[in-house]
């Protein structure tokens, strides 16, 4: 093993350590912190065994780990980032509509003093 | 007051929603040549930093929502239409705050809804006039109404004006859903799903150094272009 080798999986595994730790602490959030896990600990391996990485890509018809990897990633960032947009679009469209729900209730007419909605009642309860 | 018998079909049963950001400074201008139709006035104040709101209060019975924050046009446009529905509003006209649309084409745009000939009517600077308008921005326009073509398979002559008109139970189908200037586009897409009746208007628009600042850019154009392509593929 190279000294890269030694430090990157050194360092996946103390991460992986802390992510585990962490999953048991948050239940709620344990589903993300798993596919975390599993990614820190596919690139260690991957690290650690080279061979293995480019035996899959050949099995795969990609003549070259370092290929096999680099497809991955890319399709990896589309993937995020098409996941990433549509969160933001919600999430936007989420704040627009408290916006508008506020402003409605706060509706003001020119030339009286007080605010005046739509009649929306200012007590869910 | 106006003349024109067109005015007839104006009464506080049709809202104009104007869209405001930053307008302080031009805002009484365009309210004051509203107010003499006699329709039902709604500003959308999108989270200026200016006195927009104020200006708009000094005016009476127009009635002024303030979005706290900055959500854009199209969103400005969509609390206007919610807020005027729930009165009751039989017509909705959308109209540009900046003082680059007449007031005394609204009324135009409202005749063939009352006469229930259309469910929308869209302004047209092409069918009427733009006056001032630079080469590069008549440029913009002509490509965004070929792209409009392509896309919503409406044969418009205009795509991004301001000024428009919806019946009641248009303005409820269409959701705009896309805050910021990108709503133009998405609008008569869905005049086009929603299978619409509608009709252009040759409306004027006037353009000032002032009002062609906050107007489209070329980038933004390219961005309106990918924003509605992204909302096509990404739910």
């Amino acid at each position: 093993m190279t000294a890269f080798q030694y430090t990157v999986i050194g360092f996946l595994t103390l991460l992986l350590i802390w992510e585990l730790a962490t999953a048991a602490r948050h239940v709620r959030q344990r589903r993300f912190l798993l596919i975390r896990c599993a990614t820190w600990f596919a690139a260690a391996v991957a690290i650690a065994f080279p061979h293995w990485v480019t035996g899959v890509g050949l099995l795969l018809g990609i003549r070259r780990g370092a290929d096999f990897v680099l497809y991955g990633m890319v399709l990896t960032f589309i993937g995020t980032s098409f996941f990433f947009y549509s969160r933001y679009t919600k999430l936007e469209a989420q704040i627009t509509e408290l916006v508008r729900h506020q402003s409605i209730k706060e509706a003001r007419q020119g030339g009286t003093t007080k605010a005046s909605g739509t009649g929306e009642s200012e007590n869910e309860s | 007051m106006l003349e024109s018998p067109l005015s007839s079909v104006m009464d506080r049963n049709v809202w104009v929603v104007v869209p405001a950001y930053n307008e302080g400074q031009r805002l009484q201008h365009t309210l004051e040549s509203l107010r003499a139709l006699q329709t039902s006035i709604v500003v959308v104040d999108d989270g200026s930093d200016d006195a927009t709101a104020d200006v708009a209060l000094l005016e009476e019975g127009v009635w002024v929502l303030r979005h706290i924050v900055n959500c854009g046009q199209g969103a400005a446009l969509q609390t206007g239409m919610d807020f005027a529905l729930s009165l009751g509003a039989e017509v909705i006209v959308t109209f540009d705050g900046d003082g680059q649309h007449r007031a005394d084409d609204i009324p135009s745009l409202v005749q063939p809804i009352r006469d229930d000939e259309v469910d929308v009517t869209l302004g047209s600077r092409f069918l009427g006039s733009a006056i001032g308008i630079p080469f590069s921005r008549w440029l913009l326009l002509t490509l965004a109404v070929w792209f409009t073509r392509v896309v919503s398979g409406l044969a418009v002559t205009d795509t991004h004006n301001g000024i428009r008109a919806f019946n009641r139970e248009a303005a409820a189908k269409i959701r705009i859903r896309m805050n910021r200037m990108e709503h133009a586009s998405e609008i008569l897409d869905q005049v086009g799903s929603l299978k619409l009746r509608y009709c252009e208007v040759p409306v004027t628009v006037h353009y000032s150094p002032s009002s062609l600042e906050k107007g489209q850019s070329s980038w933004n154009s390219l961005r309106i272009a990918s924003k509605l392509f992204l909302a096509r593929i990404i739910r």
